[in-house]
């Protein structure tokens, strides 16, 4: 008796732990199954296109005079897409990039953007630490995050709202052979990679 | 005596009433102790599900301020767009780790 008691006791904990299991690996898995990222690219409407920095930081002064595409991306430390994001620049560094590209990190102080610098190693990017966004949305216009900001010989040429780097590059690679000089000419167009 | 009444006969408890109170005292710590376990164990809600503030990565998540007092103050505000139809806002008081708050829309 006393045997058949601790036995179906065991056997409950047991059901309970599997329901637990599943409850917890359910939690775990993004909506649509795991890896999956959202590959719409969209056109972000704030930034001024056929904008022209007055001046640009040191760390990305380089892309601002490259006759082919370049892109920055636009990272914030108060948004909790940009995590993921930043683990794609990583890794996406390391398969190769194709478009020449710096990261922007927007954040409330330098010590909280360059933690976030540090926490996802973009050591490998050129990286601006851009505290209150500060020049990003003086220059451009840009207070969204993540996402894109495309230039030719240092002026706007495009801008993406994007949850996939793959996808953002495709976008860019996929506008400079449409057309050399593709300036977006409808903000409110969407471009699904 | 039939085979059946023997068995029903061998089932039926044995041994006096304190002997029956005392397993059935068991028994009950034992299941007591089984639920308390399963209540500290999977009893608290899940991490992601505890802390969602939209696609704001704030310092405190959930908010601990409204969003209105967040933009009064000394704030960093930046958007968020999780690439779906919803766009938030994400409010630091600063300087950084103090209160914050977040307001979505539907794009």
């Amino acid at each position: 008796m006393l045997f058949l008691a601790i036995a179906i006791l065991v056997m409950a904990a047991a059901i309970v732990l599997l329901f637990a299991m599943m409850g917890e690996l359910t939690a775990r898995l993004p909506r649509l199954g795991v890896g999956y990222r959202d590959p719409t690219v969209r056109a972000l409407s704030e930034v001024r296109i056929g904008a022209r920095a007055t001046h640009w930081p040191s760390e990305l002064l380089h892309l601002a005079n490259q006759d082919d595409a370049t892109c920055l991306v636009v990272l914030s430390t108060a948004c909790a897409t940009c995590e993921d994001v930043a683990q794609q620049m990583t890794e996406h560094l390391s398969r190769g990039i194709q478009v020449p590209t710096g990261i922007v990190i927007s954040c409330a102080d330098r010590r909280a953007g360059e933690e976030f610098v540090q926490r996802h190693d973009l050591a490998g990017f050129p990286v601006y630490v851009d505290e209150d966004g500060d020049w990003v949305s003086r220059e451009f216009g840009a207070r969204t995050s993540p996402s894109g900001l495309v230039f030719r010989q240092g002026v706007v040429d495009a801008a993406y709202v994007f949850g996939d780097v793959v996808a953002l590059e495709s976008a860019i690679i996929s506008s400079n052979n449409g057309n050399g000089n593709n300036r977006q000419q409808n903000n409110e167009s969407e471009v699904i990679a | 005596m039939t085979d059946m009444e023997h068995k029903e006969h061998k089932a039926a408890p044995q041994g006096g009433p304190r002997k029956r109170l005392r397993r059935r005292g068991f028994l009950m710590t034992m299941g007591a102790g089984g639920l308390a376990a399963a209540e500290v164990l999977f009893g608290n809600a899940p991490k992601a599900a505890a802390a969602s503030c939209g696609c704001c990565g704030l310092a405190h998540c959930p908010p601990n301020t409204s969003y209105s007092h967040c933009r009064s103050v000394s704030n960093y505000t930046w958007v968020c767009s999780p690439g779906g139809n919803a766009t938030c806002a994400c409010c630091e008081v600063k300087p950084h780790n103090n209160p914050s708050a977040y307001y979505c829309w539907a794009q």
